[in-house]
């Protein structure tokens, strides 16, 4: 407990036992409990699920216009200069913070953003202004939404995967045995979509009617990302069992695993000849995709949950201690050290013209925009 | 400090459980009465501080002392602390448990909401807390479901729609029952002490009711565990005060005890 509450307590404390007011002794038990009351009323409140619920924040971009959701807000922000263009809703609202990346439609027609208050929002990206909500869920989206030309498949932690149209309208949905933090991929050479799910499953379902093609065996821990699937058919996903797997769809089964020291968290990159990928114990790791030799291992100083993104074959990454590195194809530093932020790096960073926005868990600066070698931009810190 | 000696520990017996178990309604059950066992000596030194207390406040000398120094507070002040020394009561024994039980409560709460991580940045935050026996990955993400309840949520029973706080009234009945029944009955009935016992009595219960009502149906169920388990220590040591639980307005009752016993 901080002093300043610590104060305020034995303060209340002499106010409601003040001997004047009473005109008697007050027993020592009696002071107590009325301290204790106190205190555990404001410790309980101090950490109760809506303080305890800090998160991180999640971001899309496309035509140089970030979309970024943290705490009360989905934020629009111009990507060369870090101009707020607007934000929903207007004014915070206690009982609304969002938690899941928003998604744009693939027409860039609709934003959609689901809240920790359970609803999923329809905005309008040119003005932030609502469309539609969908308020079936009871529990709040976590993972980001997939969108394609004519549905949109909404996760949420009430251990379902809501299908809906464009309009908002239920399609149909499913239920798997645990919250899904992971954004549903798309297959268009099957017409599915693949989950991740906490239950230690990855589903496979058809999108039309939600029907199940095939699921995994329960996996040696949950999954908290989305896979990423190559040209080839492979899908490549790591869970918290620390075991990486290179999984085949023609076969339904492993062509190959990797063992990493921790659980692994974000997804992976696919570029050229690799895999890379991080575990919670701060490596990046670079397996050749086609067999899971490893190619190289970058050890950095805390724990990595964002999936690495590459620019012109330069693999940006940061880490919980706010440390941003790059890293060619080789393995090799390309800053002597890496680049430091005032916050944790959690989600993966974007790119838009050249520039790598960091989104950030801070108090001050929500995101950062720098060029590849390093030098700041802008920083966008909203106006309270 | 505060994560290492506390809540550490107790995640991770938690979580022990419930990997045992595999269910943590019942991991929160087991928990509450592991705490309560492990904390019984206090409870008994404070049931046995209090008893001195009252004896001692039922004393001819305490009585000749009140009379005496009724209006020099100063001096009544420190003759009770000679009484005190002198028959060895530490007037601080009773609140002591009280005290312990204080980062208890806190601490379990922020166990009970921190293994559950219902949200990735409170399950990154757990990863940095295991300890290397749990075996994390099996077990997470922890079924959080209880009977009808979801632990990590207010709990809230649907009755025609309606949702009905049963634990939250459960835990006030409980706090009721286990204060009634495990208070002596005053030494001085009707004085400022006595009206704020009772004061105590009635807000003690709805205080810890809303706190059920209000956060995650975790807590609610350590509360009844912990109320219950309670009760039966007093009951087990012969120490419950059934009169005190009839007694709505013990002030009549009470007097008419003193007054025997004069």
């Amino acid at each position: 407990m901080d002093p300043l509450r610590f104060n305020l307590l034995i303060n209340l404390t002499r106010i409601l036992i003040q001997p004047q007011k009473w005109n008697k002794k007050i027993p020592t038990e009696l002071v107590f409990a009325i301290f204790f009351l106190l205190v555990l009323a404001t410790s309980l409140t101090a950490c109760s699920p809506a303080s305890l619920m800090s998160n991180w924040p999640g971001s899309a971009v496309k035509d140089r216009i970030v979309y970024l959701a943290y705490q009360a807000h989905v934020y629009a922000i111009q990507a060369e200069n870090g101009t707020e263009l607007w934000r929903f809703p207007k004014e915070a609202d206690n009982k609304l913070s969002f938690y899941a990346p928003p998604a744009l439609s693939p027409d860039g027609s609709q934003l959609i953003a689901g809240g920790f208050n359970h609803i999923l929002y329809s905005l309008n990206p040119e003005n932030g202004n609502e469309q539609w909500r969908f308020e079936e869920s009871k529990y709040p989206y976590i993972a980001g939404p997939l969108i394609t030309k004519d549905s949109i498949f909404a996760p949420t932690s009430d251990h379902l995967l809501y299908a809906l149209d464009r309009q908002g309208n239920k399609r149909w949905e499913f239920k798997t045995g645990a919250p899904i933090w992971a954004t549903p991929l798309y297959d268009p050479d099957c017409e599915c979509i693949y989950i991740a799910c906490l239950d230690h499953i990855l589903y496979a379902l058809r999108t039309r009617d939600g029907a199940l093609l095939w699921k995994t065996d329960r996996l040696e821990g949950a999954i908290a990302s989305s896979p990423v699937l190559s040209e080839d058919g492979i899908l490549y996903f790591g869970t918290f069992g620390k075991l990486f797997h290179a999984f085949d769809l023609r076969s339904k089964g492993d062509i190959w695993t990797y063992t990493a020291s921790n659980w692994i968290w974000g997804s992976p990159l696919l570029i050229e000849d690799l895999v890379i990928f991080s575990d919670l114990s701060g490596n990046v790791i670079a397996l050749d995709a086609k067999n899971g030799a490893e190619r190289w291992k970058v050890t950095t100083n805390a724990a990595i949950t964002a999936q690495p993104i590459a620019v012109q074959n330069i693999i940006y990454i940061g880490n919980e201690a706010g440390d941003l590195y790059a890293i060619d194809l080789q393995g090799n530093l390309i800053w002597q050290q890496p680049k430091k932020f005032d916050g944790k790096i959690l989600t993966p960073a974007l790119t838009a013209d050249e520039v790598i926005l960091i989104p950030l868990v801070a108090k001050d600066n929500l995101m950062v925009a720098i060029k590849q070698d390093g030098g700041q931009v802008w920083a966008y810190q909203p106006v309270k | 400090m505060w994560d290492l000696l506390i809540i550490n520990p107790m995640v991770n017996t938690l979580l022990y459980i419930y990997s045992v178990i595999g269910n943590f309604g019942i991991a929160i059950i087991i928990f509450t009465i592991l705490i309560r066992l492990i904390t019984h000596p206090l409870t008994v030194s404070q049931m046995k501080s209090a008893q001195a207390m009252q004896e001692m406040q039922k004393s001819k000398e305490w009585q000749e002392l009140q009379k005496k120094y009724k209006d020099d507070k100063q001096k009544l002040s420190q003759e009770q602390m000679r009484l005190y020394q002198e028959m060895g009561i530490n007037p601080f024994g009773s609140c002591l448990p009280l005290l312990i039980q204080f980062p208890i409560i806190i601490g379990l709460y922020q166990a009970i909401i921190r293994a559950l991580a219902t949200t990735p940045y409170q399950l990154l935050d757990l990863s940095k807390h295991l300890y290397s026996f749990i075996n994390a990955a099996e077990i997470i993400p922890l079924n959080n479901k209880f009977l009808w309840m979801d632990l990590s949520q207010p709990e809230r029973l649907p009755v025609f729609g309606v949702g009905i706080p049963v634990l939250a009234i459960v835990v006030v009945i409980t706090t009721y029952l286990q204060q009634k029944l495990m208070t002596p009955p005053p030494a001085q009935p009707g004085d400022q002490t006595a009206q704020m016992t009772q004061m105590m009595n009635l807000y003690m219960p709805l205080f810890i009711g809303y706190i059920s009502y209000t956060l995650a149906s975790g807590l609610a169920l350590y509360f009844v565990t912990s109320n219950v388990v309670g009760i039966l220590q007093y009951a087990a040591m012969g120490k419950l005060n059934w009169k005190n639980l009839l007694s709505f307005r013990s002030q009549p009752s009470a007097q008419k005890n003193v007054g025997k016993k004069k």
